[in-house]
Formats: C-alpha cells, sequence, structure tokens
C-alpha cells in the first residue's frame, strides 16, 4: 500500500488555495475568558489524548526536537503554566501546530513584562476533585498558582495526591491523565474535601486571572503606590511580616520599577493591605463592568470599547455606510475588505460603525480573522514545502513573503524558527556560492593570458555580479584585471603592426612612386576615414617617412 | 507499440514539455464523466449509517480516479472555506496488491500516514481501569486505530476513498469480507463516508454478505458501448480532444473514429493516454500534428486489447446481473410480477367481448361449449 496524498501534480498546482490542515487538532482551550481558563499543561495532556500520544512524547517530538532544545519534557513542573523560556516555546509552537492562537491564553504570557512568573507555581499537580467529576475535566490555570489551595467554583480544598496511593506526579508526567493517577490507576474524582468558603488569595488571584484574560493592563507604579499607602500606616517591616513576604522584597518593589514582583508576593500584599485588586494594580477606568458602560452609551465589540457620537448623523449617510456594509459583506470573503479599507472608503470613524452597525462590524472582524488564519495556514504549507527542497535552491525570505503575499515581519513574527531556517540557509547558499565561484576563479586563473576571461565574462557565467567577484576575490580580481590589460596593450601592438604593414605595402604599390597622400593611403586600404584616429594617422606618417625618407602632407586629416 | 522513428527522435524541450504536461493533464468533461462525478457526489451526500460504503466501479482506464480527483477538489475547497484548521478535504489512499492475510494494523498505519498524523509509532492507549498498574509505553495497534478514529472525527473528511480497491479480493481466505467489516465498523464509529474505487473485479464485494449487500450502493462508470446515444456521445468527445490535440487527419471522420474507438475499446482514460503518447512521438519527430502513424506506433496491441475487452464485457454482464429482474425476484418470492398484477381478468358481471376469427369456425363453438 502506498501513500498518494497530496503527491499528484493537480494537487501541487491547487496548493495555493487549498492550505493544508493543521498538524495537531485545532482544540480550542476551556474556560476561555474567565478566571476557569485551562492552563497550559492541562491543554497539552487533553491534546496529546486526543492524538493517543503521551504529552511527553508530543513535546518532545514536535516542540523540542524540531527547536534543537535539550529539553526533557518529564521534568517541565508547574511553571510552564506562568512565563518561562519554555513556555514561550511551547505556546509558540502550539499555535503553529494546531492554528489555534488562544492557546497563549493558558499562560500568564500576557504579564510577564510586569510580573515575575518563574516561581510562585506549584511543581506538583493539583486538582478540585468535584472540578474533575465534571464531563469535560481539565486543569484551571488557578490551580497551578502555589498561594492558591482551594477552588474558585467549589470552595473546596485543593487535592495534590492521589487518596489511594498518597503519591503525587507532575503536571506532565508521562502516563497522566485528567481524572486517573498515573501510578495506581485510582480515580481522582469524587470525595470529600473540606471546604473553605473564605479564602481571600483565591479570589484575588481569580480576580487577577480575568484580568489578564480581559486583557486589562497591570500598572507596576500602581502597584508601588498602592504598596506605599498600604504600609503607610503601620511601617513597611509591620507590613512586610503581615503580608508573609520578606522586608528586603517590599525594599527593592518600593526602590525599584524595573523589579518585577512575583505572582504570589502580589496576592499577599493585596490580601494583606485589605483593598481592591483593581486599587492596586491600576486600569480602573477600563475594569469597569460593560453593563456600566453601555448604560452610559458606549458600545463593547470583542473587548474594545467606542462611546456614541454625540452629533446627530445624517439618516441617508448612514444608508450610504449601511448599503456599503451590505455590499461588504455580500462579496466573496476574500474580496471582504478590512474595517480600515471600509472606514476610508465610507469616510467613517471606527466609533461610529461600532456604535451603529455592531453586528456588521462583528462579522468583518470574523471574516478578517478567518481570512488571517487562512493566511497562516497558507504561509505554513508554503514554508514547509520551501523548507523541503535543498538549501541552494530554497528562496529568501523575502521572495517567499511576496509569493505567499505576507510582510517578512508577519513571517518572523508567526513562524520565527522557519524564518530562521530560511535565512541560514541564504547564508549557505551564500557559502555555497563562493565556493563555486572560487573554483570558477581559480579555473580562469589557470588558463593563459590570452584566455582568461574577464571579471564580466566570470560574473555572468557565475551568475554572480562583477562586484561580488571583487569583493571575496580581490587578489585574483587584481590579476585577472592585469591580464586583461596585458591582453589588451597586446592586442594593440598586434593591430598596430598590421596597420603598418599594411599602410608599408599600400605606400610602396603606389604606381606613380610618389608618396601617396593619407586620403589615398586610405582609399588603397579599402577603410574609410582610418585617419580620424590620431594614432593611426601618427603610425602612417612614420612609415611612410622612415620606408620613403618623404613626408608629403595630403589634405586628409589635416 | 514499437517505436519506428528511432532515428528521428529528438530530445524535447521546455516548451514541448509544457504543452505535453498541459494535453496530459487535460481534463475532459465527457458526459459518462459528469454523470458519474454526480453520482458519486449524491451516494457521499446521503450516506447513513447503514448505507456508506459506495464502490464505484469500472473498467480500466475509463477515468475513475480522474473522476475522484475533480470530486476531492471540491471538497478540498469546501474544507478551505471552514472556520476550522484542521479540517481534512478527504482521506485518500491507494492500495497495492498484496497477497497474504489481511492486517488491519498496517492499514490503519496507512491511513495515518495519509492524513498527515504525527508521532504515528509512539501511539499509546493510558490505563484504562483503576488498579491496572502496568502499561507498555511503546507504539500499539489499539493506539494507532483509535488515533484514526479521533482524525476521522475531529477531522471530519468528506470521504475515506480506498482506490484500487479490488485488491482486497487477492486476500486469502475470508480476508476479503474481514476487510471489508473492518472498514465498516471503522466508517460507522467515525460516520465517515466510505468510497471504493476499482475494477470490475471489486462488483463482487456487494454480494460478500447479505449485510454487505444492504450497505452498499454500486455507482458504475461504463465506456462508451456501440449504441447510437454512447456513440454521438463518443463523436462529441472526440471533437473535445481534437480542439485540444492537432491532428494532421479529421478524428471524427467515420473510419478515423471507428479505429480511435476499437483502440481505447470506449474507455476516455486509454484514448487520453494513447493520444499523449502519440502527441509525444509526434513532437520528438519535430512534428506538431498527430497522424495516423504516430497513433499506430503506440496503440495497444489488438490482441490485448481483445482480451482486455473480454474483461470488460464479462464485468459489464457481472454488473447486469446484480442490477437482475426484478419480475424474477417476484417469481422467487411467489408473488404476481407488476406486469401480470397490471393485466388482471374482467370483474364478475363485466363482459370480455373478443372478436371472431376471420374464416376460423372452431373458436366460437369452443366458446360457447
Amino acid at each position: 500500500m502506498v501513500r498518494e496524498l497530496y503527491t499528484s501534480p493537480d494537487a501541487a498546482r491547487s496548493h495555493k488555495v487549498r492550505p493544508r490542515p493543521t498538524v495537531l487538532f485545532a482544540l480550542p482551550p476551556l474556560g476561555l475568558g474567565s478566571d476557569q481558563v485551562e492552563s497550559l499543561t492541562s491543554y497539552v495532556r487533553r491534546l496529546s489524548a486526543k492524538h493517543v500520544v503521551s504529552p511527553v512524547s508530543l513535546l518532545r517530538g514536535l516542540v523540542f526536537e524540531p527547536s534543537g532544545r535539550s529539553i526533557d519534557p518529564a521534568a517541565l513542573k508547574g511553571a510552564l503554566n506562568g512565563a518561562t523560556l519554555a513556555t514561550e516555546l511551547v505556546v509558540c509552537r502550539l499555535i503553529e501546530l494546531t492554528g489555534v492562537p488562544e492557546v497563549r491564553s493558558c499562560t500568564l504570557l500576557a504579564v510577564r513584562d510586569v510580573l515575575g512568573l518563574r516561581r510562585g507555581f506549584a511543581d506538583r499537580r493539583r486538582w478540585c476533585p468535584r472540578c474533575l467529576a465534571e464531563s469535560e475535566p481539565y486543569d484551571r490555570l488557578s490551580w497551578a498558582i502555589s498561594v492558591v489551595w482551594s477552588c474558585a467554583v467549589h470552595h473546596s480544598q485543593l487535592r495534590d495526591s492521589c487518596a489511594c496511593c498518597g503519591r503525587a506526579h507532575f503536571p506532565l508526567h508521562p502516563l497522566s491523565s485528567p481524572t486517573a493517577c498515573p501510578f495506581c490507576g485510582a480515580l481522582l474524582v469524587g470525595g470529600p474535601e473540606p471546604s473553605r468558603p473564605e479564602d481571600r488569595l483565591r479570589d484575588l488571584a481569580s480576580e487577577l486571572l480575568e484580568r489578564v484574560q480581559r486583557g486589562v493592563p497591570i500598572d507596576p507604579a500602581a502597584f508601588q503606590l498602592g504598596i506605599r499607602t498600604a504600609s503607610a500606616s503601620g511601617g513597611r517591616s509591620q507590613f512586610a511580616s503581615a503580608a508573609g513576604v520578606s522586608d528586603a522584597c517590599l525594599k527593592a518593589l518600593l526602590r525599584s520599577g524595573r523589579h518585577r514582583p512575583e505572582i504570589g508576593t502580589v496576592l499577599k500584599i493585596v490580601a494583606a493591605s485589605g483593598q481592591r485588586l483593581d486599587e492596586f494594580l491600576g486600569g480602573l477606568r477600563t475594569f469597569r463592568s460593560n453593563r456600566a458602560k453601555r448604560s452610559q452609551g458606549v458600545a463593547i465589540v470583542r473587548g474594545r470599547t467606542a462611546r456614541l457620537p454625540r452629533t446627530k448623523v445624517n439618516p441617508a449617510r448612514l444608508q450610504q455606510i449601511q448599503g456599503a456594509l451590505d455590499h461588504a459583506l455580500s462579496v466573496p470573503e476574500i474580496e471582504t475588505p478590512t474595517i480600515a479599507e471600509l472606514m476610508r472608503r465610507c469616510g467613517v470613524s471606527r466609533e461610529l460603525l461600532m456604535a451603529r452597525f455592531p453586528r456588521q462590524y462583528r462579522e468583518l472582524l470574523a471574516s478578517r480573522h478567518r481570512r488571517a488564519l487562512r493566511q497562516l495556514a497558507s504561509a505554513r504549507a508554503g514554508l514547509a514545502a520551501a523548507l523541503a527542497k535543498p538549501a541552494a535552491e530554497r528562496p529568501t525570505l523575502v521572495a517567499f513573503s511576496h509569493e505567499c503575499g505576507v510582510s517578512t515581519g508577519f513571517l518572523t513574527r508567526r513562524f520565527p524558527q522557519q524564518a530562521r531556517d530560511l535565512a541560514r540557509s541564504r547564508g549557505l547558499r551564500g557559502q555555497a556560492r563562493i565556493v563555486s565561484v572560487r573554483a570558477l576563479v581559480a579555473n580562469a586563473l589557470s588558463k593563459s593570458d590570452a584566455n582568461r576571461p574577464t571579471i564580466n565574462e566570470l560574473g555572468r557565467h557565475a551568475r554572480v555580479s562583477a562586484f561580488f567577484i571583487k569583493h571575496h576575490f580581490p587578489e585574483e580580481t587584481a590579476e585577472l584585471i592585469a591580464s586583461g590589460r596585458r591582453r589588451s596593450d597586446l592586442a594593440r601592438l598586434e593591430r598596430e603592426n598590421r596597420l603598418a604593414e599594411a599602410i608599408h605595402r599600400a605606400a610602396l604599390s603606389a604606381p606613380d612612386a610618389v608618396p601617396p597622400t593619407l586620403s589615398r593611403l586610405e582609399r588603397r586600404l579599402g577603410s574609410q576615414r582610418i585617419f580620424m584616429n590620431r594614432r593611426f594617422r601618427d603610425i602612417a606618417r612614420k612609415v611612410i617617412e622612415e620606408q620613403l625618407g618623404v613626408i608629403r602632407l595630403g589634405t586628409t586629416g589635416e | 507499440m514499437a517505436s519506428k522513428d528511432v532515428q528521428k527522435s529528438r530530445v524535447l524541450n521546455n516548451e514541448d514539455e509544457k504543452r505535453l504536461r498541459q494535453i496530459s493533464d487535460l481534463y475532459v468533461p465527457h458526459p459518462k464523466m459528469v454523470h458519474t462525478i454526480g453520482e458519486v457526489r449524491r451516494s457521499i451526500e446521503r450516506a447513513t449509517r447503514d448505507r456508506h460504503l459506495t464502490l464505484l466501479v469500472g473498467p480500466t482506464g475509463v477515468g475513475k480516479t480522474t473522476a475522484w480527483q475533480q470530486l476531492e477538489r471540491e471538497y478540498a475547497v469546501n474544507a478551505a472555506g471552514d472556520p476550522s484548521p484542521d479540517r481534512l478535504g478527504s482521506l485518500y489512499v491507494r492500495l497495492e496488491a498484496k497477497a497474504g492475510a489481511y492486517r488491519a494494523a498496517s492499514l490503519d498505519r496507512v491511513l495515518l500516514l495519509a492524513a498527515d498524523e504525527p508521532l504515528i509509532e509512539r501511539k499509546q492507549i493510558l490505563p484504562g481501569k483503576p488498579g491496572r498498574r502496568t502499561m507498555s509505553l511503546s507504539g500499539t495497534n489499539e493506539g494507532r486505530r483509535r488515533a484514526l478514529l479521533n482524525v476521522l472525527r475531529i477531522r471530519r473528511p468528506s470521504a475515506l476513498v480506498i482506490d484500487e480497491a479490488q485488491h482486497f479480493g487477492y486476500l486469502t481466505g475470508r480476508g476479503a469480507e474481514l476487510a471489508l467489516d473492518d472498514l465498516k465498523t471503522l466508517a460507522d464509529s467515525s460516520d465517515v463516508p466510505l468510497l471504493f474505487i476499482g475494477t470490475y473485479a471489486m462488483a463482487r464485494f456487494g454480494s460478500l454478505s447479505g449485510q454487505l449487500a444492504r450497505r452498499t450502493n454500486d455507482v458504475h462508470f461504463a465506456r462508451y458501448d456501440g449504441r447510437t446515444e454512447n456513440w454521438r456521445a463518443f463523436l462529441s468527445t472526440l471533437k473535445y480532444l481534437a480542439s485540444h490535440v492537432s491532428f494532421a487527419f479529421d478524428p471524427l471522420e467515420d473510419e478515423a473514429a471507428r479505429y480511435l474507438y476499437a483502440g481505447c475499446l470506449g474507455c476516455i482514460g486509454l484514448l487520453t493516454r494513447w493520444l499523449v503518447r502519440s502527441y509525444e512521438g509526434c513532437l520528438r519527430s519535430g512534428r506538431d500534428a498527430i497522424r495516423r502513424g504516430d497513433l499506430d506506433a503506440e496503440r495497444w496491441q489488438a490482441g490485448k486489447l481483445a482480451r482486455q475487452l473480454d474483461d470488460v464485457q464479462a464485468g459489464e454482464r457481472t454488473m447486469a446481473d446484480l442490477e437482475g429482474d426484478f419480475d424474477a425476484l417476484y417469481e422467487s418470492l411467489g408473488l404476481p410480477t407488476e406486469r401480470q398484477s397490471k393485466h388482471k381478468g374482467s370483474k364478475p358481471g363485466l363482459r370480455n367481448p373478443v372478436r371472431d376469427a376471420v374464416g376460423t369456425f372452431g373458436a366460437p363453438q369452443a366458446r360457447s361449449a
């Protein structure tokens, strides 16, 4: 039996219109947009279960080995859900392999610039037995935060060891499954757990995760101000001991804005201050509820807000915009304009579009998103095809981006590894070219002066510019140029000798034994206006003078 | 097939190769092709849980695979328009003739390869039952089967296509039946329609067992036989081909058309391949239009064609047998046939007048008696 998929020439021709499906299933992360969002380790486990491989095999075979990293996936712990280097690598690669950009939301990468996320995560897997009893069990991102010890939904205490064998396991244990212990196979679901209805750290963690999910920024300056305010009354040391953090840590946070606090530290400080999280982390204005915003006449579409225009819009104008929007949505999706194009074409603001035509705005956004996904898939397939070729035949990144109709920035951002490979292959191609040109240059120099090519001829033959040869082989170039000069000197001499001989013969064969004029000589040589050239004229004069001893100046050339 | 113009042959240049490729890639939308594509599409789209196996049967070189390629392109475009980036247009594999016992594992592996599934050798099943302490970490057949089911369920290909499926018939013992049952189970579990493409040797698959017969839908891609309407369609196809390939003679002229028909037995795929080879020979000789000599040099030998025709006709008879006569079925079931029930006797009390035969005297007497 043989495999024939996509190998026929037809399939190759229609490659552009037919992006190949993603390597891994495009599973969306669960609990998106809420504090119940799935953790990255859980997503990897779920994805690997669908592909019937262990999470370790999946990460090793598709993430770490192809990117040349020697990371042991079995040793990856809870910090993978934060923002370590491995997190970035895993997320980028998974987005590429699944085509699901939302995978990024399974981590705290969005706040990596303001929060320290290397520590503060549990090494062992933790779970709420009641949450795992649901129809689609998965681990929440909040369970991975060390300071959180209870479930935000059921308020029951989290477990970190099997009730049957008492053993704990890593989140990516090779034999781990969502609901069974990898060691004894006992179910992890159910069982009475002590309830913790009051858990300030858990509530704050939920609030923080919700903020991150909604893209609300964290303001470090506001955080510093919050600490100062909270510690103003009782003193810094007292506040530090109340919060359960070291005084040095608090001091460092107050001293330098560049110091990034760990997530656990932030939660402890906010909990000790007794204040609300949004007062501490800033972004109050954007954190108001959507309902409140809508009541104030603000339109919200996919997290972006727009205040309704206060000025009254002409109904005829609205109808015109409506017509343009309907037309834009009725054409095939590939021709649908972007929102920016439509705004330019209709001369309307984004706010007006969002406020007056929210449905159409959403549809335009969705269509853009679909197109982007398709473009991504097509670029992915094209890159794979380009990288499958030998290094010498690979296109440059710029040529490939022209071919795909995307920018080089898009390629380097979305497919960093492949873009790097393409760029590297360009370097290899350059090296290979230098080697091949060196051989040609050596061959040229091994010939005699008369047979050596010029730099330009050599360049044409090797398909490189003359500048390339001059730049990479300066000594050989000098030699070639010198031999070119010698050759041209020799040729000139030969030419002059031939002419002198011809002039001599022509002068001697004059019927009247009278030295000919230059114009007569021209006629005899059968070459018109030869003595317009000063050098030839001089030669002719010299020959006549030497051979005949007489100079008779004619009219030609004088 | 013997090339006569060996001395004259020359190397094809890029332009020639381009033209040759254009002709060899030419899709000929002849009436039977269009009809078959429509039938297969309908059969796949209407595939239900109890009838999901479609057999596309026809003689060699009639264009079965080409028909599927056209359909596959449609499905691929549909899949490209799907918002889910992991959607697969269809899953296509071609069987190789391989004698021996059927092994589901090897078919699973091939299907996973065709679906570009990663890490095929590392498929493993996690412990399902509590208390099971050991498990194998190596790739398992069971793991591959489950992965294949997930591929079919999640990537949702429009059809699972197995080309050259007549090779299932070479399996020893009850291999063919087992293989078909296995694939039936796969299609049942994943709800993906199955399409088998093959020659007439595959026609008996539908009758291997009653259950298979019930779940199978046959699509017959027949050649153009000598009937009038088929002959007209063949001529129109020739006309289409003549508009893309240059002939040094008129191919629609009666004798030339009959020659071309006999050389391909009415199979358009064979005809196209024959023309492509002849055109290549013609280009190698430095000419631009196909002569009769080019066709002669490249045509199949008459003996081989006769043998092929025997096979095709036997296959056509098999298909006709499978089509069967419904009246005969009625008779087997002991029911009056449709014709009989239409011509019932007259009801009591109604007259049934019969005109007396002219010049005979026996009949009226007999009636009165």
